[in-house]
């Protein structure tokens, strides 16, 4: 009996000792709070938050610079910023996983803040306004994020193989190319050059797509009923023909990029590629990585309408993390005149805040500028209808999905219409065709 | 009449109260049971749960009953994904078998020099993560960087669009995974191997059998029970294969060689469809049982005869 009892209260002990290692075990100086941790020193208690982010790296460490000013400034004032940096395509699971658990990040820079919205930060009250900033970001009269940056949509290419082809390129309107007209040129330079063997590459990216269907003429919503998606037209159906006939064997491009098995950027840095649709961000990677031949971005060709789309990333906070004043605090920071050009000009970003003078590192962002400016309205239509009216949902590369299908050759233009037109009614509430 | 003495003394068993060994025995097992009740069967009722909502992964968690899974049945894309996953496993389950055998045979005999060094070659992918394995194969494979189009471009043959192809994106997902499960099931055949009889083969030899008869009738024989594990364990990994294929293909081109794993982790976490994706995880929990209970059952009936 007396050994039957010694051995329930081992097992006891053992299984109390499990938990209790399950538990985390005792804090003795640091407290652990959601977004950050408190840790007390000599009588002072700093806070350090906890900053998610993804390429921060891959971009220039642009936001590492402005954490590191922001750490020696605050060092006596109790705030810190810690950064974990991730990978871009982890960010959704990392936020959802962290949501479901309630071990939010204090801050977060990625794209996408409309699927969190539910936990993320009003911040109408640290003097920072809608109208400071390109992009929209007031979400049932509050203002919830910052554009930390804005991103457009241009063409980069290799100049040396250009002008070794003696093939011209447009850095003024007058100049532009119609894409018939680019894709003489770059043939032309594929044909004369002994090292492209690939006239354009572009990102695996749906915003990319978007990009060369609005210079078709698509729309998604009528501009008279944003219920009524107009996906579905003759427009449409030029612009995707026109996309998947890159990626055919006679084409100018390379099937294994279309379908994002290989990466864009990386094969543009081969010096193999003559033309890459891209985003203005690879400016600040090109700069450093590309050392045997040179590279310019010019203007992009046009079919019908001259078009770029607007993304780029938003700073803001997570509400409930027992942090939330330091994380507007940083916020504020921020944005301070000085502090935000030195972002702008460490990552080569284009501003996402108005009147901010930045002295770029590199040369060309003006061209990414023009194209905003010479750009239709239907894009940031389309992009302010998805964002405003169903903030929340998401139809997460519901076209890009199809289209990987169709260059692969499982789907053809009317299979990618179908399909994108479901992806979109399905995952979008109240549009009809 | 064992059966009723068994069941009978069972139940006076019971009755007593429980000695000393019970408990120990009930204490070794205790970590165990508990690890696989947090860890396997709370999971599993919570996706029981969540499939019959319309969770987001997020605070929306609606009960919709079995929405997900009409949804689910009606979803050509289901299908199609289903479909691959099953050809995935037609393919890779008997060619990993054959190759493993194949490997445990060459590498069972101790009079080869160097036999622990060529064991640890093939038993080496297993030490790598899936993810090593995909990146590995895919420099191997990649269409413009590739070594494989490397060779054939400086032997002047045509390349081969192991991206961009879907006949030959999905061969690629074969051979990787072939290549990265094979040293486990070699062990565990080389075991087998050594524990058949050696008397067994020679009395074969003196009636005359060759080694293709010794093989087919003794040896097989011998590893069915092991055959059968190496099987089961075969298919069920392959219907469960996600990250290898991740890094080497992302499932494409399009969706050529998205399988099952990967359907539901794009459904749950880039769609944000948690309740959808998990009614498509309880379907693959019941194909897999019932992949089981067949492989079981046919096996044990097998070794009856």
């Amino acid at each position: 009996m007396k050994k039957t009892n010694l051995m329930i209260a081992v097992l006891t002990a053992a299984a109390a000792a499990v938990l209790w290692g399950c538990n985390g075990g005792a804090e003795t100086s640091t407290e652990n709070t959601e977004g950050g941790t408190s840790t007390a020193q000599g009588g002072q208690e700093t806070v350090t938050l906890e900053m998610l982010l993804c390429d921060d790296t891959l971009e220039g460490g642009a936001m590492a610079a402005v954490v590191e000013k922001f750490n020696e400034e605050f060092k006596d004032q109790g705030i810190q910023v810690e950064i974990n940096e991730i990978a871009n395509a982890d960010m959704p699971t990392q936020i959802m996983n962290r949501a479901s658990v309630g071990e939010l990040p204090a801050l977060v820079k990625y794209a996408n803040f409309n699927d969190y919205i539910d936990y993320v930060l009003p911040l109408d009250d640290i003097g920072l306004k809608q109208e400071d900033f390109n992009r929209n970001c007031t979400r049932n009269g509050k203002f919830m994020a910052t554009p930390v940056n804005d991103t457009a949509v241009g063409l980069l290419i290799n100049k040396t193989a250009f002008d070794e082809a003696g093939v011209s390129y447009p850095t003024t309107e007058e100049e532009r190319w119609t894409w018939d007209e680019f894709i003489e040129a770059v043939q032309t330079v594929v044909d004369k050059s002994e090292k492209v063997t690939t006239g354009l590459v572009i990102d695996h990216s749906q915003q990319r797509i978007n990009t060369v269907l609005y210079q078709f003429g698509m729309q998604y919503f009528d501009p008279e009923d944003s219920t009524k998606v107009i996906f579905r037209s003759d427009a449409t159906r030029r612009g995707l023909e026109f996309l998947l006939s890159l990626y055919e064997e006679d084409g100018i491009s390379r099937a294994s990029v279309g379908v994002g098995t290989e990466n864009a950027q990386d094969a543009f840095k081969t010096g193999t590629v003559a033309a890459h649709l891209a985003g203005n961000w690879v400016m600040t990677d090109y700069l450093e990585n590309i050392k045997d031949f040179e590279w310019m971005p010019v203007l992009m060709p046009y079919e019908t309408a001259k078009a770029t789309c607007l993304g780029g990333n938003y700073l803001y906070a997570f509400d409930g993390t027992g942090v939330e004043e330091e994380a507007k605090t940083f916020i504020k920071w921020f944005y301070e005149p000085e502090n935000y050009a030195l972002y702008c000009q460490e990552g080569n970003y284009i501003p996402g805040k108005k009147n901010v003078e930045v002295d770029y590192k590199v040369d060309g962002i003006e061209i990414f500028q023009m194209e905003i400016e010479a750009s239709i309205g239907q894009p940031q239509y389309d992009s302010d209808v998805q964002a405003l009216e169903h903030s929340g949902e998401s139809w997460e590369n519901g076209l890009r999905d199809p289209m990987d299908r169709a260059i692969a050759g499982e789907l053809d233009v009317e299979g990618v219409i179908d399909e994108a037109i479901n992806n979109l009614t399905t995952n979008l509430t109240g549009l009809h065709e | 009449m064992g059966k009723s003495i068994g069941v009978g003394s069972g139940l006076s068993t019971s009755k007593k109260k429980w000695d000393q060994r019970q408990l120990w025995a009930i204490g070794f097992c205790l970590p165990n049971a508990v690890f696989f009740l947090v860890f396997f069967v709370v999971p599993a009722i919570v996706g029981i749960w969540y499939s019959l909502t319309n969770y987001n992964g997020l605070k929306r968690m609606d009960f919709v009953g079995l929405d997900n899974y009409i949804r689910l049945f009606q979803d050509p894309e289901f299908y199609r994904v289903l479909w691959q996953t099953v050809k995935y496993t037609v393919c890779s389950v008997p060619l990993g078998y054959v190759v493993s055998l194949g490997f445990g045979i060459l590498l069972s005999s101790e009079s080869i020099k160097g036999i622990s060094i060529l064991r640890i070659c093939i038993y080496w992918p297993i030490l790598l993560s899936t993810i090593m394995v995909g990146l590995t194969w895919r420099w191997i494979f990649g269409e413009n960087f590739g070594l494989i189009n490397y060779l054939l471009t400086a032997a002047g043959l045509p390349t081969i669009g192991w991206a961009s192809d879907p006949t030959a994106a999905f061969i690629t997902t074969v051979i990787a995974g072939t290549w990265s499960g094979c040293g486990t099931h070699m062990m565990i055949f080389i075991g087998g191997l050594k524990q058949i009889p050696e008397d067994l083969k020679e009395a074969a030899k003196l009636d005359g059998a060759n080694k293709w008869q010794i093989f087919r009738n003794i040896t097989l024989p011998c590893l069915k029970p092991l055959s059968f594990m190496v099987i089961i364990l075969s298919v069920i990994n392959s219907f469960k294969v996600f990250a290898m294929v991740q890094t080497l293909t992302n499932g494409g081109p399009g969706t050529a060689t998205t399988y099952m794993i990967q359907y539901i982790y794009r459904t749950g976490f880039q769609k944000a469809q948690v309740g959808y994706a998990s009614a498509a995880s309880m379907v693959l929990f019941v194909i897999l049982m019932v992949l089981s209970i067949v492989q079981t059952k046919v096996s044990s009936r097998s070794q009856e005869d």
